[in-house]
């Protein structure tokens, strides 16, 4: 489980998170939602130790963030994570070198579902594309919980549609998936815990399917009531 | 220390290109500049023997003899070093700001390394200091082959032979790169090495805390060259009369570990607690 505990953080004088606290359990997928400038990314950042806090504490499986921990939770941000004169496949020769966790079989298996050539250069890539190399780099290591920040951010449809199908494949069966997006439509019916962020605080968590049955309402009515009172 | 040696391999090859380019552009001009130099000298007998001088001493004793310890003064030689020595100086920034800047966002990638974050700070700094240290020892096969081709170019009487040492002795910049004492050669080159560590020092302190940041490192920066030149002073004006020169190195060694030190504990706070991407 990742714990999220009383998080804040500042930039310059401006409040970006104000306390927030939350869970995401493995086997889920916990979609944080939240205007632009919410702190959603920094949420993700600030679990991967990219990026300093005032206060608050992260645990992953209760265990505070060390080296060791990158071979279990994996971050997805919304650029490429690589240099962009590489080739994918010397992008996967990296993590092959530097990760024990790095699964070339599935990687291949990935490049396959998602049309890439391992020959292709990461600089000459559509960003659709370039974001798929990311979700493969991702993807293919054999971690317990996986961070996305914004995957379907400014690419086509058929490109979302294809990264909104990894999340119910076995590409992400039993991982713990945290992710931001703004495009909650493509992955509404996927999301089991939606977590709402507003002014850096967390306004409202709740299980997508309890809200459903109980209420009879949507993530994304929640969102209205929320972001539109 | 596997993925240290893997990371320095890593960067190695990343600026391997342009290194091998400044390599052999060194080569190339230094090696054009010994035929340009020995055809200059050249057409100087001639003008000597076309004026009615036919005599070799009384040519030698108007415009001199030549060879290495007079070329290794001339730009065609001290040209390439400097521009290698100001590419290599510029890249010890650049190694890390490459990561950071525009649409590459790779230091998120090294920064999520399942290894210690400072196995980042020493691999770069590893690879510059391999590098200068690669174009030492080029420079020093360049000398051996430069010395045989003005042997070569040039007719015996008009040929200064040199051997190694009175090439680097004739030269301050030789000199400098290649100590004859071995005690001078490591405090020489630590200093190198601290002054790499204390230049990555700024840009961790600048990415942490941005212009804030470039203050603060500026002034670690100039505090460490503070001290090493008190130290400098206090030699060049006797003011530590009743020290050794071996106590004064000693002094110099120690300053250079505590200040390495120094640079790499607050590179590895840095690192770890206050860095941004």
């Amino acid at each position: 489980m990742i714990e999220v505990r009383q998080l804040e953080k500042k930039y310059k004088r401006k409040k970006v998170l104000n306390g927030i606290s939350f869970t995401a359990n493995k086997g889920e997928i916990t979609c944080l939602i939240g205007t632009n400038g919410s702190g959603k990314t920094t949420i993700l950042k600030a679990i991967m130790n990219l990026t300093p806090l005032e206060k608050g504490e992260i645990f992953i499986d209760g265990k505070a963030l060390d080296r060791e921990t990158y071979e279990t939770i994996a971050f997805i941000p919304d650029a490429i994570t690589m240099m962009p004169s590489m080739t994918i496949q010397g992008a996967m020769e990296f993590m092959a070198e530097f990760y024990i966790s790095w699964n070339q079989e599935r990687a291949t298996e990935l490049l396959n579902f998602f049309k890439l050539s391992s020959r292709d250069k990461i600089s000459q890539l559509s960003k659709g594309n370039t974001m798929k190399v990311n979700m493969v780099l991702g993807l293919a290591l054999d971690v317990d919980y996986l961070l996305m920040d914004e995957p379907f951010s400014g690419i086509d449809i058929f490109s979302r549609e294809q990264i909104a199908s990894v999340f119910t494949s076995n590409l992400v069966e039993n991982r713990g998936v945290l992710i931001t997006t703004h495009e909650i439509s493509d992955i509404e019916h996927l999301i089991d815990k939606a977590v709402l962020i507003e002014n850096g605080k967390v306004v409202t968590e709740f299980n997508a399917e309890e809200m459903r049955e109980e209420s009879g309402k949507s993530v994304v009515d929640v969102m209205r009531e929320v972001y539109q009172p | 220390m596997k993925n240290f040696v893997k990371l320095v391999r890593f960067e190695f090859n990343r600026f391997a290109p342009i290194y091998a380019t400044l390599a052999v552009l060194t080569a190339l001009i230094q090696l054009i500049g010994v035929f340009v130099t020995t055809n200059g000298y050249l057409r100087s007998v001639s003008e000597q023997k076309q004026s009615g001088i036919v005599n070799d001493s009384e040519i030698i004793a108007n415009i001199g003899k030549m060879g290495m310890t007079d070329f290794v003064n001339s730009l065609w030689f001290l040209g390439p070093i400097m521009f290698c020595g100001a590419v290599l100086m510029l890249y010890s920034v650049f190694i890390w700001y490459r990561d950071w800047l525009g649409k590459n966002t790779f230091i998120y990638r090294l920064l999520m390394l399942p290894t210690q974050r400072l196995n980042i700070l020493f691999s770069k700094v590893t690879t510059i200091f391999l590098m200068v240290i690669g174009l030492i020892a080029l420079q020093l096969v360049l000398l051996y082959i430069e010395n045989s081709l003005f042997q070569m170019l040039l007719p015996t009487a008009y040929f200064n032979y040199s051997n190694l040492n009175q090439m680097i002795q004739s030269s301050y910049y030789l000199m400098m790169f290649y100590p004859t004492s071995g005690l001078v050669f490591i405090s020489r080159y630590s200093k190198g090495l601290l002054g790499l560590l204390v230049v990555s020092t700024v840009v961790l302190f600048e990415r942490s805390y941005k212009i804030k940041g470039l203050i603060i490192g500026v002034a670690y920066a100039t505090f460490v060259q503070l001290i090493f030149s008190a130290v400098y002073f206090m030699q060049f004006y006797n003011v530590m009369l009743y020290l050794f020169a071996s106590e004064i190195f000693l002094i110099s060694l120690v300053l250079t570990v505590v200040a390495s030190t120094l640079s790499i504990w607050i590179s590895h706070r840095l690192l770890n607690k206050k860095v941004t991407v």
